[in-house]
């Protein structure tokens, strides 16, 4: 089990109960966690966890002038999924009626999101919108069910959704779900124009909890 | 006459009756017509269906609440027992049955044995009773309503009940009940077995989920939070399509969730040194095939035909096998003996990703294969193995044309 950990981690992916359950349950214990940060660490490398500790995944134990360019990426990576996933976040709670947005391991259903969308002008509308954020975007046909597969390869491809049962064109959100949350809860708190925009919108938002 | 007890009457009564039962149960009332007059008249006899509005009728509270028991029906913000009201109870029956022993009425003290034992199973079932409906709660986190406002309610709800449950039955002096009941066997035995041994699982398992409820309430809390902040990022994109982030990457100690570290490519080669995965590597070899693919080609979907419609099929030559052919052309045209491993090094476009080892010994099988029909000569450059005899270790090879 730790070859497969060390090597799935290395090559930058996530380990969730999502895409991984029996390496991400083999985590849970100290010792077994410990190890596989000491063997990340001769690397240059560390094991991090997202902050609801739904997914793990490695990062630099100090951030040089040699790793700039990987942060440089990362952060690039970032900037071109931002609007995507959070369009496709929301297309999900609207077609769901849902006040509650998806965690990791929320089951997804093609075929009744497909269903909700093509009866709703209105989610259809949202649907296209993909089409304009960039050709990997842009489905063959304009057909609702050839938009939505091009934005689930997408989201698949990103890391954000797993297909956990072909037959049932099942999917679940992934734990990098949790990381993508804690990008945005972030640039919320940091990026001034969002923080000035929030404030002046909801100025009792504070008081909720 | 029948010997039926008033248990088998009235149960033989209901199962008359279950239809209009069951109608009344899913649907929360039961209209009177002339197919279930009878049914109504003889469940309002048993005192087992009640007056509605507008002609209808409903299944009294009672037995409401016991199919619900027996069905683990979730009903919202579902009325927990009283149980403040049954151990009120107990104590009371406690307290008769001490009087009428101490005054002689035997029969007296018999009934209030069997009441003190139904009383005690009482208590006993309703904690069993509540910790199925709350593990039920937990296990579906509130399937019964939607919306996560409703849930924390819910959560909230089922919070303070349980809370109070555990307060119960951490402080209630279950000792007292025990000095009373010393001395009476089947009292005693029945006090104990069924509920002074249970107390501390029955505790255990109410705090475990009065956990899971905490737990839940900080979720639904963070779930709501986490909406609120997607609605307004995106409101945020909406309203300048042509934002973007600060770049974090360049700041002098960057966020964390910038620092990923890079992708490596890992890539493994098998050592053929190693006898024990001979097996391995000779099941793999056997699967490799010994001819050339054959691709097939088809006609695209989509594609128009022109003329023929059968299928063409193309061997594709492995690039080595075009390597050996170029090699042993040039040397037919070249007056010198020309060396494999130069030869290798010159042309690495015709050789592509083959190994210099593999390439000589690809040469010395296309030597031996071709065998006397062959229109080269051929000199290995090699030595004898210094430890086993018999063997040769080849450092080149060279090539020439016949006769040279």
């Amino acid at each position: 089990m730790f070859d497969q950990i060390a090597t799935r981690l290395l090559e930058g992916q996530f380990i969730c109960e999502a895409t991984a359950p029996g390496q991400f349950r083999e985590l849970a214990d100290p010792r077994f966690r410990d190890d596989v940060d000491a063997f990340l660490g001769k690397l240059k490398r560390k094991l991090t966890l997202t902050p609801n500790g739904q997914a793990y995944y490695a990062t630099w134990v100090r951030v040089g002038s040699d790793q700039r360019t990987d942060a440089k990426r990362a952060m690039t990576t970032i900037k071109q999924t931002l609007r995507p996933v959070i369009q496709f976040i929301e297309l999900c709670m609207d077609s769901q009626g849902s006040d509650a947005a998806p965690a990791p391991g929320d089951r997804l259903d093609y075929a009744t999101l497909l269903k909700r969308v093509a009866e709703n002008p209105h989610l259809l509308e949202r649907l296209r919108e993909f089409g304009n954020l960039g050709k990997e975007f842009t489905a063959s046909d304009a057909s609702p069910s050839a938009m939505l597969t091009k934005v689930f390869q997408q989201l698949e491809r990103a890391g954000y959704i797993v297909l956990f049962n072909r037959e049932q064109e099942s999917w679940r959100f992934t734990g990098k779900l949790d990381y993508y949350y804690q990008v945005l809860a972030f640039l919320m708190e940091n990026e001034t124009d969002i923080h000035t925009e929030q404030k002046d919108d909801d100025p009792e938002s504070g008081r909720l909890f | 006459m029948s010997d039926s007890t008033p248990v088998q009457v009235l149960l033989s009564q209901l199962f008359k009756a279950s239809g209009t039962v069951s109608r009344a149960y899913y649907n929360g009332e039961v209209t009177k017509d002339d197919e279930n007059a009878t049914d109504i008249e003889l469940l309002r006899r048993n005192r087992l269906l009640a007056p509605g509005i507008r002609d209808t009728f409903q299944l009294r509270s009672a037995f409401r609440h016991f199919l619900n028991t027996a069905l683990s029906t979730q009903r919202l913000f579902a009325v927990g027992a009283d149980f403040g009201g049954y151990f009120g109870r107990l104590d009371s029956l406690i307290t008769e049955h001490s009087y009428a022993l101490q005054e002689g009425r035997d029969a007296a003290c018999e009934q209030y044995e069997f009441d003190i034992r139904e009383a005690i199973s009482d208590i006993a079932d309703a904690i069993d009773d509540e910790l199925t409906l709350l593990h039920a709660l937990v296990e579906t986190k509130f399937a019964a309503v939607s919306t996560i406002a409703e849930k924390r309610r819910q959560n909230q709800h089922y919070q303070a009940r349980t809370e109070k449950l555990v307060t119960l039955l951490e402080n209630f002096h279950f000792s007292d009940f025990a000095e009373q009941l010393a001395g009476k066997d089947n009292l005693d035995l029945a006090f104990h077995s069924l509920l002074q041994e249970r107390i501390p699982a029955f505790r255990e398992q109410l705090k475990s989920i009065l956990q899971q409820l905490n737990q839940y309430l900080f979720e639904f809390r963070q779930i709501e939070e986490r909406a609120q902040m997607v609605r307004a990022f995106s409101l945020h994109l909406k309203r300048k399509p042509d934002w973007m982030p600060c770049n974090w990457d360049e700041r002098t100690n960057p966020p964390e969730w910038v620092t990923l570290a890079a992708p490596i490519a890992l890539e493994c080669s098998p050592d053929v040194a190693q006898p024990e995965s001979e097996a391995l590597l000779r099941e793999i070899a056997a699967t490799i095939p010994a001819t050339a693919d054959i691709r097939v080609e088809r006609r695209q979907p989509g594609a128009g035909e022109l003329e023929s419609t059968e299928t063409v099929v193309l061997l594709a030559t492995p690039p080595i096998k075009k390597a050996v052919r170029a090699y042993f052309a040039e040397v037919a045209g070249s007056p010198e003996w020309i060396s494999a491993r130069h030869w290798w090094c010159r042309n690495p476009s015709l050789i592509g990703n083959v190994r210099e080892d593999v390439w000589l010994l690809r040469l010395l099988a296309e030597d031996e294969r071709v065998g006397v029909g062959r229109k080269w000569s051929f000199r290995r450059i090699a030595r004898t193995h210094p430890v086993f005899d018999g063997n040769l270790i080849i450092s080149d090879i060279l090539a020439g044309r016949p006769g040279i």
